[in-house]
């Protein structure tokens, strides 16, 4: 023993300076994590995490010099080492290196865990940290160590190193070649956590061989074995990453239970068109067809989720062939918006006043991938689909309540969650949050069980007024979620949880309150996460299915809600009512129509918004702000007198909506100011209602702005009135715009056909003919255009796509705009091909 | 003879060159063995597979009573090796080096470290990295010696020094041997430097072990010979006695090298194939002619079987 001290500490003196140079980034790098940012320190907040990374790469570059020098010391190469021929026994050099490497892997493990116990994460977690920590560590170290113990000095080690690099990079190349050759669409989806699996396997290949040719350079010098081990080693960690297919860090789902949800009960449905996407080739060879559908649950309770995990389809043809298909791995659908019925739910019915109640439940599903050949030969016939789902039904739990002040927390074993700040906006408040956790490859559920490792919608935050029996979500997509500081395991996070008004999707503001200090003074901010409560499989079947989407489904994507007549009858105005009571007796007619995704004349709810009177118009006015709200700017418009002329053309920039109300009561000259402004400074989001009524003016001053407005959002209306100006050059505008569409969207062409066919521009019948011969189901409406722009505007006849397509071919070439007659004429009349029975 | 190393037809191949063949040979203890041999013959492969650095192809070999293959720290904390080519940890200072090996030594004794470190003139505080071959060497021999070693092995240690530091170091070795009872096994391709040391010699070439005797008896048997012939002699005959090496002629005059040098026998061994000749002119040989006649004889043999 104490011949292997005085070794380590020869080896101590020989490492001094690197190793106090590893020592201080050690320091410095748990120092660096265990800090706390000050919130809102935006420059900071950047500077530290790349700070972090640098010295992280410092460490690993110092550590790639520490251990060759600590192994070259007694190379264990070549015939001319000082120690061959000294009294120092194998075991023994091998006793004090191994003390060596024990400090180089002890020490940051040792300051992680203070570090990790100053953060507040549990010793039940630091133990589970610890392998994590130790296999990181350790095959760095050993992988370092295998090669400095093949080598006699650093030159050689950099050497060999470079060109097992080089020859490496070649490998993988090779085995990523051979793997995509095999299985394209296999080698690009892979499982987040098969891929976890996958790097620890490797890891541990790396330990396991790594120490066996230590041990075995160390005690034998057999090179020969030593270095087979070695290389061995290198091509099964080559390989795992491609072909192990086990795994075992697949988070296990953990079920609370729920009497609430009757699995039993739910049967799964396609509710949508049936959607295809091409996939382009992946080898040069036939590009793929993704096939994607809308799934719904019939019977599932109100305010539950279920998820799809994964699809197993089964198509076959009506002979009972089975058509080949190819798994949608990765491809798992989507969710759309968050399920306002499922947030009310964990809320005990509070309604979520920003949300869109009609828009929801939406979950776009992969069904499966086909090889584009299989999708020609069968896109027109009925075949028989069949698919096995695999569903986890979840629910929101709200995990807890915080008061909306500086300091309140909420702690769950090594989870921390405190607010900030919180920061008052004119029209909402931030919430400036952060939250503490690790992230742990050995925890009992996976590492990326936790809920808040998944998609936006697994954690969200609701600040909820129990007085006010009102609740309003977080701007979904504004947070600012800034990964201030973190090490792999430790994750400690800034979040801002934005409440107010969304420019972004107006549809999410259908009522949201005034989130003013009276409002919030009542409020808590509610922490809910999305919880599994079952998992079931559900077997679809479904026969004439047809890959282009014509058959029929089985019930509608949303169902039709329309007003619910009977809560609207309760609700009733005091009379003589306050400012309060009329802001009260409008948001309950708001919220009794939540549900509603049609909307009618008959509906009783404008008559009873009309009830508060043009004596607060302003009211409304301010309620409709930001929202799109039929039943609002209804009673708005009818309710408007001459004296909210002002208010309400100042409130055009909030609710385009009011540009009825303008227009209706004639002000659009009061209003010329402030439409221009709105369509030149927003031209996408405005609506063309305020170009037509600045039009309306035929005012040559505002020809420019309503050109420039037309080039980017043509429509038939604003059309009209342009053509009703005196003096605008309608034709060069229409160019323009139509220049413009074919280099934009389809649709945006789609849109301009006629127009552009109407003005005789002269590459429409290419435009057309391209339609025409487009496989692609989502071009119907765009075919339809096709045919009609034909019918309307060549002297063509026939009726069928396949005759129209010969027809355009045979005469395009001969097609000239005839301005006389405003048709397509032929300049020699080549006679039309006889019509031919073809079948569309 | 109690050898203190013992080779039984040791051999040593590397991929298809024969380094060392069917090496046998003993070294008694308390001898100063000089291992001569010129560049590439094998003498440092012996030395590293006697010193269990290389691993005999086949054979063995014995040293202090042990196999090779199992010599162990309490075998090597007797055996005291320098070499040429010995890679010292440079970043060390002398007396760093020092501190390292000492404890590594139950023997070492540390007046005798420091009298060495005297006679040696080294600067304890000097880096070894800064200091010159012939410093290094000695430094490597002061480690080497300063537990007293029953074996020492030196492998071509004059190579790259001074005339004046050879002079010390030998000077310094042969006071040494004189206060202890030691054995030195000292390869050199160099004679002239072992001449004086060498009491047992030991010459190898292309691999294969020529001779392995004490100097004296060595001395005794090498003999240069000269006369001259009568006129009708004018060449030398095809087939000369195998033990007279590189015999010579030039006009009547006649200069060869007896390897077994008997008074009597070897002038009329001379006289029959010579009749006539004159009274031959007899002279011991220095160990460095013994060692260039063998030499010579071993290239002109290569020579020839390679034709």
């Amino acid at each position: 023993m104490n011949l292997v001290l005085h070794q380590f500490r020869k080896d101590i003196l020989r490492t001094r300076v690197v190793l106090a140079l590893w020592l201080l980034l050690v320091v410095l790098q748990f120092a660096l994590v265990g800090w706390t940012a000050k919130p809102g320190d935006a420059v900071m907040q950047s500077l530290y995490p790349m700070l972090s990374e640098l010295l992280t790469v410092f460490n690993y570059l110092l550590v790639l010099v520490l251990v060759p020098l600590l192994v070259h010391q007694e190379p264990l190469v070549g015939t001319t080492a000082f120690w061959f021929t000294r009294p120092l026994a194998r075991t023994t050099l091998l006793a004090s290196k191994a003390l060596y490497i024990l400090m180089l892997i002890s020490l940051p493990i040792l300051a992680q865990s203070i570090v990790f116990l100053a953060n507040g994460v549990t010793l039940h977690d630091i133990a589970l940290a610890a392998p994590e920590l130790l296999i990181n560590n350790l095959s760095w170290i050993l992988i370092i160590a295998t090669l400095a113990v093949f080598t006699p000095n650093f030159a050689r080690f950099a050497i060999v190193g470079a060109i097992i690099l080089v020859i490496q990079y070649l490998a993988l190349f090779a085995v990523q070649m051979v793997m995509l050759m095999k299985n394209p669409q296999g080698f690009i989806s892979t499982l987040a956590s098969l891929t976890s699996s996958r790097a620890l396997v490797v890891s541990l290949i790396m330990l396991g061989f790594g120490s066996g040719v230590v041990l075995l350079q160390y005690l034998t010098r057999r090179f020969t074995l030593a270095i087979t081990l070695a290389i061995t080693s290198l091509i099964l960690s080559l390989l795992v990453p491609y072909v192990w297919s086990w795994d075992f860090l697949k988070p296990s789902i953990q079920i609370v239970e729920d009497t609430g949800f009757k699995a039993d009960s739910v049967s799964a449905n396609l509710t949508s068109p049936i959607l295809t996407l091409d996939q382009p080739a992946l080898r040069g060879g036939t590009p793929l067809k993704l096939i994607r559908g809308n799934m719904t649950f019939k019977n599932k309770p109100e305010g539950y989720i279920v998820q799809i995990g994964a699809i197993d389809s089964v198509l076959k043809s009506a002979d009972g062939q089975k058509i080949p298909l190819q798994p949608a791995n990765g491809q798992i659908g989507f969710s759309g918006n968050i399920d306002p019925d499922a947030v009310e739910l964990a809320l005990g019915g509070v309604p979520v006043l920003n949300m869109a109640y009609y828009n929801s439940s939406q979950n776009q599903q992969v069904l499966f991938n086909l090889d584009a050949e299989n999708y020609g030969r069968y896109a027109n016939t009925p075949l028989d689909y069949s698919a096995s789902l695999a569903c986890t039904a979840c629910k929101y739990v709200a995990t807890t309540e915080l008061p909306l002040t500086k300091g309140a927390r909420f702690d769950r074993g090594s989870e921390h969650l405190i607010v900030t700040d919180v920061l008052n906006q004119p029209d909402g408040v931030n919430l400036l949050l952060r939250q503490r956790n690790v992230r742990l490859l050995f925890a009992p559920r996976g590492q990326d069980s936790s809920p808040y490792q998944q998609d936006q919608s697994s954690v969200i935050y609701v600040l909820l007024n129990k007085a006010r029996h009102q609740a309003v979500i977080q701007k979904l997509n504004t947070n600012f979620n800034f990964d201030m500081l973190n090490n792999g395991i430790l994750r400690n996070e800034q979040l801002r949880i934005s409440f107010g008004p969304d420019d972004n999707n107006r549809n999410n503001n259908w009522l949201a309150p005034q989130i003013d200090k009276a409002w919030l003074a009542d409020a808590v901010l509610v922490r809910l996460e999305l919880t599994p409560v079952a998992t079931f499989t559900r077997t679809l079947t479904i026969s004439g299915f047809r890959l282009d989407g014509k058959f029929d489904l089985h019930g509608s994507r949303f169902p039709s809600q329309v007003a619910d007549l009977d809560t609207l009858d309760q609700i009733t105005l005091p009379h003589d009512a306050t400012r309060e009571q009329v802001r009260n007796y409008v948001t309950d007619i708001l919220v009794a129509s939540r549900r509603q995704n049609s909307w009618g004349d008959h509906d009783p709810q404008v008559d009873m918004l009309k009830k508060v009177g043009s004596e607060n118009v302003d009211l409304l006015v301010q309620m409709a702000r930001n929202i799109h709200n039929y039943y609002l700017n209804h009673a708005i418009n009818a309710l408007a007198q001459p004296d909210h002329k002002d208010m309400i053309i100042a409130a055009l920039a909030t609710n385009e909506d009011l540009v009825d109300t303008v227009i209706d009561h004639g002000w659009q000259r009061d209003a010329k100011t402030i439409l221009l402004s709105i369509l030149a400074d927003k031209p996408l989001n405005s609506s063309s209602k305020m170009a037509v009524a600045v039009a309306s003016l035929k005012d040559p001053s505002t020809y420019d702005v309503l050109k420039a407005y037309y080039i980017g959002n043509p429509s038939d209306d604003l059309l009209k009135a342009l053509q009703t100006m005196p003096g605008f050059d309608v034709a060069g505008t229409v160019d323009l715009a139509w220049k413009q569409a074919r280099i934009s969207q389809p649709w945006q062409v789609r849109q301009m056909l006629e127009t552009a066919a109407h003005f005789g521009e002269p590459d429409v019948m290419e435009i057309v003919l391209k339609i025409l011969k487009s496989k692609e189901r989502e071009d119907n409406y765009s075919r339809q255009q096709a045919r009609k722009v034909l019918k309307d505007y060549t002297p063509a006849t026939g009726t069928t796509d396949a005759y129209l397509i010969k027809w355009l071919e045979s005469n395009r070439a001969n097609l000239i705009f005839d301005h006389q007659t405003g048709k397509y004429v032929l300049s020699s009349s080549p006679p039309s091909p006889a019509p031919v029975n073809l079948s569309h | 003879m109690n050898p203190i190393i013992e080779t039984h037809s040791l051999n040593r191949r590397f991929g298809r060159t024969e380094a060392v063949r069917e090496l046998t040979f003993q070294v008694p203890e308390g001898s100063i063995y000089a291992f001569l041999g010129p560049n590439g013959a094998g003498k440092t492969t012996t030395i590293k597979m006697l010193l269990n650095i290389l691993q005999p192809t086949t054979g063995t070999a014995r040293i202090l009573g042990v196999d090779s293959r199992n010599l162990g720290p309490h075998e090597l904390a007797q055996i005291g090796y320098v070499s040429e080519n010995q890679q010292l940890p440079e970043w060390m200072t002398v007396r760093q080096l020092i501190d390292y090996c000492k404890p590594m030594y139950p023997t070492w004794d540390d007046a005798f470290c420091e009298k060495l470190l005297k006679n040696f003139g080294l600067l304890p505080h000097r880096k070894l990295k800064n200091l010159s071959r012939g410093m290094k060497v000695k430094a490597a021999l002061v480690t080497s010696l300063a537990y007293r070693p029953r074996l020492l092995v030196l492998d071509e240690p004059f190579s790259g020094l001074d005339p004046l530091v050879r002079d010390e170091f030998i000077r310094g070795m042969l006071e040494l041997s004189e206060q202890s009872a030691w054995t030195i096994f000292i390869s050199s391709h160099d004679i002239d430097e072992v001449e004086r040391l060498a009491d047992w010699v030991g010459v190898i070439n292309d691999g294969q072990l020529h001779l392995s005797e004490p100097t004296e008896s060595l001395q005794k048997r090498f003999r240069q010979i000269e006369f001259t012939v009568n006129a009708e002699i004018t060449r030398l005959p095809a087939t000369l006695p195998t033990t007279w090496l590189i015999p010579e002629m030039a006009g009547q005059n006649v200069r060869l090298v007896e390897s077994q040098f008997r008074e009597g026998d070897t002038v009329n061994e001379l006289r029959r194939i010579f009749p006539g000749a004159s009274e031959p002119t007899i002279t011991p040989l220095s160990l460095r002619d013994i060692f260039l006649a063998l030499a010579k004889t071993f290239r002109f043999k290569t020579e020839s079987s390679k034709a």
